[in-house]
C-alpha cells in the first residue's frame, strides 16, 4: 500500500548557483557546439553578462539536497513516470546566478480502475533571483500502483 | 501559417545520456542502470524527457535568436532510446506582434513522436538580406527571397526557410575571409 502524495507538501526550499558545468554539460549532451552557449568571452561580446543558462537547464530535483523528495511526493521510479514539463520564463538567467527555490506538491490527480490506480502528481518549483521571480517549472508524474490507494 | 525547420541531436550515445543525467543529477536509475531497466521491462537505458526540452529549447533559440523563449509546454510521448537521434520540427502557429506560438515536436529515428508541445516566444527578430559586416549581398539565400539573419559573430547564419548554415558552408559560399573560431575558456 502506498499513501498518496498531499498537495503543498513543500518538498525543498533551496539556494543554488548556476554554474557553467550544468550548461556545458547540457548542450554537449543534445549536441550544441555554438560559442555564446559556451565561451564567457563570446557570450559577453553579444551583449550577455554571461552565458546564458537554456530554459530547459533548470529542472527541479537537480537542486535538491537528497533524493527524500520521491517518497513525499510518492514517486517510485520502477512504476513512475514524468509525462509532462512546463516552464514560464520571466527573464533570462545565466550562469553565475544564484536562484532561489521553492518545490512543493502543487495538484494530485487519482484515477482508479479495478485493475490499477494511476495518481498524477504535479511537482511546482518557483526560481526567483534577487527577489525577483525569475522561472516557473512544472514537472508532471504518473505513478502506476496496482494496489489499491490509502 | 508554417514555417517549419528542423534541427537534430545527433546520436544520443550512452555517454551523452549520462552526461546530461550527472547534469541534471537526474536520480531516475532509467538512464543509468541497465540492470534496473532490465528489471522494469525497459530493453535498455532511456534518455531523460529534458534532453528533449533542451533541443527544442535550443533549436528555437538558434532559429529566433532574437527572440526570448517564455514558455515551453511539452509532453513526452515515448522512451528516446540509447542511440537514436531526436529531430526537432517547429511550426508557426500564431504570431501576434513580438509574441510567437509554435508547435514544436521531436521524433525519434522511426519516425514516431517523442514528445511534443507548444513553445511561445517573444521579441523582435532581426532580419535583413545583407551580409552585417557588409561584406556584399546575401550569399546564402542566392537571391531566393529567404529571410536572413546573422547569428551574431558572422560564423553561423540562421535563413528563414533554408535551415542553419554552419561557419564552413557560409564561408564556402561567401568570399569573406575566414573567422577565427573563439577558443572556450574557463574550462
Amino acid at each position: 500500500m502506498t499513501a498518496t502524495p498531499v498537495v503543498g507538501t513543500v518538498l525543498a526550499e533551496f539556494d543554488a548557483v548556476l554554474d557553467r558545468a550544468r550548461v556545458w554539460r547540457v548542450d554537449w549532451a543534445v549536441g550544441l557546439d555554438v560559442p555564446e552557449y559556451q565561451d564567457p568571452e563570446v557570450a559577453r561580446s553579444a551583449g550577455h553578462p554571461d552565458i546564458p543558462v537554456p530554459p530547459g537547464a533548470l529542472v527541479f530535483f537537480s537542486f535538491l539536497p537528497d533524493d527524500s523528495w520521491l517518497e513525499r511526493a510518492g514517486i517510485c521510479f520502477d512504476r513512475s513516470l514524468a509525462v509532462r514539463r512546463q516552464i514560464r520564463n520571466h527573464r533570462q538567467l545565466y550562469v553565475g546566478d544564484v536562484v532561489h527555490g521553492l518545490s512543493l506538491i502543487d495538484t494530485v490527480e487519482v484515477r482508479s480502475s479495478t485493475k490499477a490506480t494511476i495518481v498524477t502528481t504535479v511537482i511546482a518549483t518557483r526560481y526567483s533571483v534577487d527577489g525577483e521571480l525569475a522561472a516557473e517549472e512544472s514537472v508532471t508524474y504518473s505513478t502506476h500502483h496496482p494496489e489499491e490507494m490509502r | 501559417m508554417s514555417d517549419d525547420c528542423e534541427f537534430s541531436t545527433g546520436a544520443l550515445t550512452k555517454e551523452r545520456i549520462a552526461q546530461f543525467s550527472v547534469a541534471m543529477q537526474d536520480p531516475n536509475p532509467v538512464h543509468l542502470d541497465p540492470s534496473f531497466c532490465a528489471s522494469i521491462g525497459l530493453p535498455g537505458i532511456i534518455a531523460p524527457g529534458g534532453i528533449g526540452v533542451v533541443a527544442i529549447a535550443h533549436a528555437i533559440g538558434l532559429r529566433y535568436e532574437a527572440r526570448t523563449i517564455r514558455e515551453l509546454d511539452i509532453s513526452f510521448r515515448s522512451p528516446v532510446h540509447v542511440g537514436e537521434s531526436l529531430r526537432c520540427r517547429f511550426e508557426v502557429i500564431d504570431e501576434k506582434g513580438p509574441t510567437m506560438t509554435l508547435t514544436a515536436h521531436t521524433t525519434g529515428d522511426d519516425g514516431r513522436t517523442c514528445a511534443d508541445g507548444t513553445v511561445t516566444v517573444e521579441g523582435e527578430m532581426e532580419e535583413q538580406h545583407e551580409d552585417l559586416r557588409g561584406a556584399g549581398a546575401c550569399v546564402p539565400c542566392q537571391g531566393r527571397g529567404a529571410r536572413v539573419r546573422n547569428h551574431r559573430r558572422c560564423d553561423v547564419a540562421v535563413v528563414r526557410g533554408h535551415g542553419r548554415l554552419g561557419r564552413d558552408e557560409w564561408q564556402s559560399r561567401s568570399e569573406r575571409p575566414a573567422v577565427s573560431q573563439p577558443t572556450p575558456s574557463g574550462r
